[in-house]
Parts: structure tokens; sequence; C-alpha cells
């Protein structure tokens, strides 16, 4: 048994690789298994786990962690590096452009909020804390993908910290700023980035709506 | 240079931090809030080191979470666990320290699951006489990474990741040798910078890669204790090897895998074929939660005596437990095996153990000071903090602990140098001459891969969880061989530097065949059976051994080794 990969190369191209199929292989082992074939090709791996998030390409036309992807025998697949982002060569893109735009809001705890004092407070936030910046959602989102705005990912971490306690930035301004009614006036409810996000985060539903219900500074006097 | 013509660029800062795990950026964070200049560099996306794929959790004594525990009883219980052989201050400095640290990371952003009265919740991990395990579900090393990197966002901390050391360089003041920079080398591009730095903090994390079943990342090969030897800094305790009781074992495509101890903590049993919970008659007190060395050989010795499964584990069940349990404090796991049909919540995992920390590596003081002035260490890649054995839980408490106090003295040293030193230009050229090599495509007999296997199946099967003489003989001269024959032709098919993951995969293994001698040759040294190292030649503990460390030092081509007594440190 075997399976067959289309991977986009740098050129554009689509080149095809045969690999023999292994029980339980992933996506990612049959492209590591190219990548001892064919050394200059790129794509970035680390745990294999679905914990570090690098891994993330499209796979058969939906971006996914190629490592908790697991191959079927007799089974074709197209690669492409995700889009959203540009390509430094074949699978490998550079985060960096969206990484240094994520900075504008600003993506860590600003201290002046109140202490955790209750379980829930604590647990408010951990399905959004337990984003991997795998960018399968920017790279599926087609609010994220057309606006100059935030992204789906600045979106979930603007609400992780609206979420929490401790916070004493006013997210929700922020929020706007970035761009929230792009996301609450364009959103096709496509649901795509529930479907894709490898922790189960739906960004419309978690971050997006989150935030257009949380009240501004303003608001809460 | 003749082949190839390497472009070289160079940067100075006064702290170079390399390796961007828990250690790493802990340590960058503390510089860069000190004021002082920090660079990071790191093999990894950051924020994708090893480090996030801990699972089980954080140790620390919290006495105000828990009025039955303290920081001393935590400090017993890692020396026993250590099998004494921890060196004092080290251990002390981990579990005293360990509470400010964790308050640290929750000022960064953590937040560590609460129980139902709203107070940081605990639970056991193996060898602990109070629940010293603080956690984030069973994705604890995940949400320490995040908050570190958050707070490295927002400190601006400067980090090239992607970028591989491949040496540290020293220079000689005033009559004595100091670290003052090393080499690194954009993964992508192939472009090399020489950085300067004032001081150097070590903190590359493990090498599991050397072994062929390892829970270890793709980046864990070893490089930091390959760097230290080089420069002729001592590493210690090399033959301490943690071999996790429980990684997975089917399907073959996932064999190692890291199945976290925190499924024994919230209560799971091992069984053999024969349906006998089989701790009972290996540890009839601490059970599926006695030491990591204990139960993983355990394992081994019923896989052995034919009480395995058909595929050569045991079964880890939860089971009993009731699914909302498993489903809230074990997802991770959960999924991982529904991933490949098995539904946790009411069918057995099965299990093997599978190479998990090295317990061994740079020999620091609890201050984070190398032998070598200048260079400071912390995390996995250092020996000492968790002596023969290290309790599950204890590597992320001292990663934060020793990443923090590193950052501290090596920030001291830097201000205090009143210039960079130099990088001496023979040095430089004899590494660009060593890495250059692997370029050399006409060269090329043997593929970098196979060595690489063939390195794997030799530690597996002569270094694993249980050792003897000849074993380590062979695998002594296997090894020598091994690193004959990639001296002579193992080299990359393509000769560019850019985008050349063989040239890489030639330095890691290079680095990985310099560890592997030092563990085999520390593994012939303690001829008795202490902490995770266990010999059959030598099954008993010997007097002569108790409390007594090999150092071990690199001259030239030559390992050579000190015995000392690090508990009175």
């Amino acid at each position: 048994m075997s399976i067959t990969l289309l991977i986009q190369r740098a050129s554009g191209a689509y080149d095809r690789y045969e690999v023999s199929y292994q029980e339980g292989m992933s996506v990612l082992d049959a492209v590591k298994s190219i990548g001892q074939r064919v050394p200059d090709l790129a794509y970035r791996w680390e745990c294999g786990q679905g914990i570090c998030g690098v891994c993330t390409i499209r796979i058969n036309g939906a971006p996914a962690l190629s490592c908790t992807t697991l191959a079927r025998p007799d089974t074709s697949y197209t690669l492409e590096p995700i889009p959203g982002f540009p390509v430094e060569k074949d699978l490998l893109v550079d985060y960096t452009p969206r990484l240094e735009k994520l900075l504008d809001v600003k993506p860590y705890l600003i201290e002046g909020g109140q202490p955790i004092a209750t379980k829930a407070e604590a647990d408010a936030s951990k399905l959004l804390r337990s984003c991997i910046e795998c960018m399968a959602c920017v790279a599926v989102c087609p609010v994220s993908l057309k606006t100059a705005n935030a992204d789906a990912l600045a979106m979930v971490k603007l609400a992780r910290f609206a979420l929490d306690p401790r916070d004493g930035e006013d997210r929700r301004e922020m929020a706007e700023e970035a761009g929230l009614d792009v996301y609450t006036k364009t959103c096709p409810s496509c649901r795509a980035c529930a479907t894709i996000c490898p922790r189960q985060i739906d960004v419309y539903e978690h971050a997006v709506k989150v935030l257009a219900e949380t009240q501004t500074s303003e608001q809460a006097l | 240079m003749n082949t190839p013509p390497f472009h070289l660029e160079s940067a100075s800062t006064d702290v170079l931090v390399v390796g961007a795990g828990g250690a790493g950026l802990r340590a960058a964070i503390e510089i860069a809030e000190q004021g002082v200049g920090v660079l990071v560099v790191s093999k990894e996306r950051l924020g994708a080191a090893h480090t996030c794929m801990a699972e089980g959790g954080y140790n620390v004594a919290l006495t105000e979470v828990n009025p039955l525990d303290n920081p001393d009883i935590h400090l017993k219980d890692t020396l026993e666990g250590g099998a004494y052989l921890n060196r004092g201050s080290l251990a002390y400095a981990l579990t005293h320290e360990a509470p400010a640290r964790l308050y640290d990371l929750e000022r960064f952003g953590a937040i560590f699951d609460r129980d139902e009265h709203g107070k940081i919740a605990q639970r056991f991990s193996g060898k602990q006489t109070q629940p010293h395990t603080v956690f984030v579900a069973d994705y604890t090393g995940q949400a320490i990474m995040s908050a570190l990197v958050d707070r490295a966002r927002m400190l601006g901390v400067q980090v090239w990741d992607e970028h591989f050391v491949t040496a540290l360089f020293a220079a000689t003041k005033s009559g004595q040798r100091q670290a003052c920079g090393a080499l690194a080398l954009d993964q992508h591009s192939g472009l090399l910078t020489a950085i300067q730095a004032r001081a150097v903090i070590l903190c590359t994390g493990g090498g599991g890669r050397m072994y062929s079943v390892t829970t270890n990342a793709a980046s864990n090969t070893a490089d930091g204790f390959a760097l230290a030897l080089r420069l002729g800094v001592e590493l210690v305790d090399m033959e301490m090897i943690q071999f996790h009781p429980t990684g997975m074992v089917v399907p073959n495509a996932m064999r190692g895998k890291l199945v976290t101890e925190s499924v024994r903590g919230e209560g799971g049993r091992l069984f053999n074929r024969d349906g006998e919970r089989f701790m009972e008659r290996y540890n009839p007190q601490r059970l599926e939660l006695a030491g990591r060395d204990e139960v993983a050989r355990a394992i081994y010795s019923e896989v052995q005596a034919g009480r395995g499964t058909d595929v050569g584990g045991v079964y880890l069940s939860v089971a009993h437990l009731p699914a909302a349990t498993i489903e809230e404090r074990l997802p991770s796991m959960l999924e991982q095996f529904l991933a490949v049909g098995v539904d946790i919540r009411k069918e057995s995992m099965q299990i093997h153990p599978s190479m998990h920390h090295i317990m061994g590596g740079v020999r620091i003081d609890d201050q984070g000071r190398s032998t070598l002035s200048g260079l400071f260490a912390a995390g996995e890649v250092t020996g000492g903090e968790h002596g023969g054995n290290r309790l599950g839980g204890n590597a992320l408490a001292g990663c934060q602990v020793m990443g923090k106090r590193a950052a501290a003295s090596a920030a001291h040293f830097a201000a205090e140098q009143r210039d960079t030193l130099d990088i001496p230009v023979a040095d430089l050229d004899r590494e660009l001459k060593r890495i250059g090599r692997y370029l050399e495509t006409s060269q090329r007999k043997q593929s970098v891969y196979v060595a690489h296997k063939q390195l794997q199946h030799i530690m597996w099967e002569n270094v694993g969880i249980m050792r003897h003489a000849d074993a380590l003989t062979q695998a002594s001269s296997e090894v020598q061989a091994l690193a004959a024959t990639v001296n002579q032709g193992v080299r990359a098919i393509q000769g560019d530097p850019d985008y050349n993951r063989e040239w890489l995969e030639c330095l890691e293994l290079e680095n990985m065949l310099i560890t592997a001698r030092a563990v085999i040759y520390a593994a012939t040294l303690r001829t008795e059976s202490r902490g995770a190292h266990y010999r059959r030649d030598y099954p008993e503990p010997s007097p002569e051994w108790e409390r007594r460390n090999f150092v071990l030092n690199l001259d030239g081509e030559k390992l050579s080794h000190t015995v000392v007594n690090q508990s009175e440190m």
C-alpha cells in the first residue's frame, strides 16, 4: 500500500511523490520520508504530536496540522503552503508579518485587574489559552484573509485577555480599533475556523462574540 | 574558506541565550527586565521548544494551598527520588524557589487549574509524599511556554528563531579562559553569524533523538552537551538517562510518544497480559506511582518475562475512572488515543517505556555558573538538580528556578565586563571548516539518516533501561566506528547552505555522537545500580559509589573523568 503526495514546490509546480504506507503514519511522516529523498524540500516540524503548532500546511485544500492528520492507504494528498502568509519556499511560510502585526493588540497580560478568586474565573479563558498559534484559523477565515485589520489569531488573543479578570486593559475598545466590526458584520458564519482548529476554538463564537458582548471601560462605569 | 564560500555576518550582545525553551525564555525575560541587552537564538519557531510537550505539571510545595506541604518535604522527595546524587544546593534552590517562580508564571499570564475553592489545584505524581504537582489539564508545558512567549513579546526580547548554534567560543583574558560568543546558522537562508557576547547562557535542552524510542521532539539532538564538551566545559551524571514508563507502542509510527504520568496520577493502573496488576509485586506501597526508574524497569521486566502484550507492551487503564474526570483532566490523552481508535474511557492503552530525559549535563553551581568563566547554563542541559532520577514535574519547576538564577548571574557578569572579547580567528576558522566539510557532496558515501538510525539502534539496544558491561563495550566500539564513518563519508547531497535540512542533520548527528560517547563512558564507570542507571552485572547499589558523581571532560578527542561528591555542595 502506498500514498501519493502532490506537493507544491517553490516554482509553483506540483511535484508528485509516492510513499509506502505504514499503519498510523501521519501526513507529516509521509512528508518527512520524502524530505529524506528530496533534501531541499522545505517544511517545518517539531513535536510530531499536535502541541507545538509549526507543521500547519494545506492538505487537500484545508489547513491542518500535518502531524495529527493520519494518512490513509492508497490515497492521494495535495499539499500546499497555507494561504495568508508569504511563502518562503515550498511548504514553508513566513509568519513574521502577522506576528509583528499581532503586537498591535498587546497579546500579553497587562496588570490592572483583579486576582482570580474562583475556578469559574480561571476556567473562563481556558479554551482560548489552549491556542497553539498554529495559524490554521487565520489561513481559513475569509475575513482574516481579506482584511488589513487584525486577524483571527488577534481576536482570540483579545478575547483571551478580556476573559481574564487580572487584565487591566480595555480589550473591547482595543478590539474595535483592531476592526472587530469587520468580523461582526462580515463573518459569513462558515464556521471553518471551528472545524479547523486543533483545539476546537470557534473564533466567532468564542472570541468575536465574547468581545462584542464585553463592555468597554466607559460602559462599565 | 574554499568550499563553500561562506558569507559571515557579525553581531554582538551583552548576554547570549542559546535555546528558547522554558529555561532559555525565563532567563531572557529576567535579563530584559534588568535592562541588560539580550539575544535569544533557538532552533525552533518561538514557542515551539520541547518544553511545550511537557504534559504532567510543575512541582511546587504551596503551604498556603496545602498546609501539610512545605519546600523541605519537596526537597526530601527530590533527593530521595534522585538517589541522593543531586547537587544539594541545586535541589534546595529548585524546591525552595519553585513557589516564587510559579507566581511569576501567573504574573506572565499563565493560569494553573483551580480547585472548587478557587485555590491552585494539586495532584500526585510519582514518588511524592504530598501532592506537589500543579497543572493545566494535561498540557502544562504548553501553558507555561505560552506565558513565557507572551512576556517575551511584551518586553520586546530579541529572538532569532530557527537558527542553529553550531559552536561556542572562548577567549583568554588575563590568563583565564572566558566564554565570548557563538556561531549561529540561519536554518533557512544558510547564513552564518558570529555573535560576540559578554556572557552566554546555555539552555539547549536534552538529547532524546540519540535513542530510537523517545518522547522527545525533533530538535532534541544533544547539542548543548556537545557544545560544552568541545569548549572544555565539564559535564556530570551523564549515565543518568530517564526512561519514561509510559510511551505509546502502537501504531508503530507513534512508538515512543509520551503518555503523561498524570494518567497514573489520576489513578491509572498497569496490568500485564494475564490481567495482573503487577506493580503490587514491585512496589506494593506506591504501586503505579513509584519512581519513574522503578516503574520503567518493572514494565521492561514484565515484557522480557513474556508477560507483555503481543506488541511488546503492557496495559495502562483509566477505564475505571468517571468519563468526566478523563475528559477534564486528560483531554490530550483522550484525543491522542481516539485518533488511533482507542477510547481510553472504555479501553486500555498499550504502553512501553520511552527515552525521556537526561538528568546529567553541564556541571553548574547554584548560581548557574559552569566550569568556564562567562558560561552559564540552566534546564535539561545541566546536571545535578535531579541527581540519579528526576521526579515527574521537577523539570518545569527546575527550568524556571535555574533559568532566572543563571540569568541574574550572567547579567551581573556581563555588566562587570569592560569590553566584549573577540572570538579567536583560528577557532572560528576551524569551526567553519568543521561544518563546511559536510557540504563536500563529492565525498558523500552514506546518508545521514542511515547513520542516525544506526546510532539510535546502538543506544536503545545497549545503553537503555538495563545495561551490562558487555553491551556498553560493544556500544562504545560501535559508536566510535560510526563516528569514523560519519567523519569520512556522511555528507549532504546538496552543496548549497540554504534550505539544506540534511546539512543540519549532519551537524546534529555529530553532536549526538559525542554526547553518546559521554553517556556510554559514564555508564561504564558506574559499576552498580542506582537511580535510573541499572546494571544487570551489578544489580545492587555499591557503597563505593554512594553520593558520588562522575565529572567528564573532553580533551581533544579523549574523554576523562574525576569523581566528586556533589551532595555536599
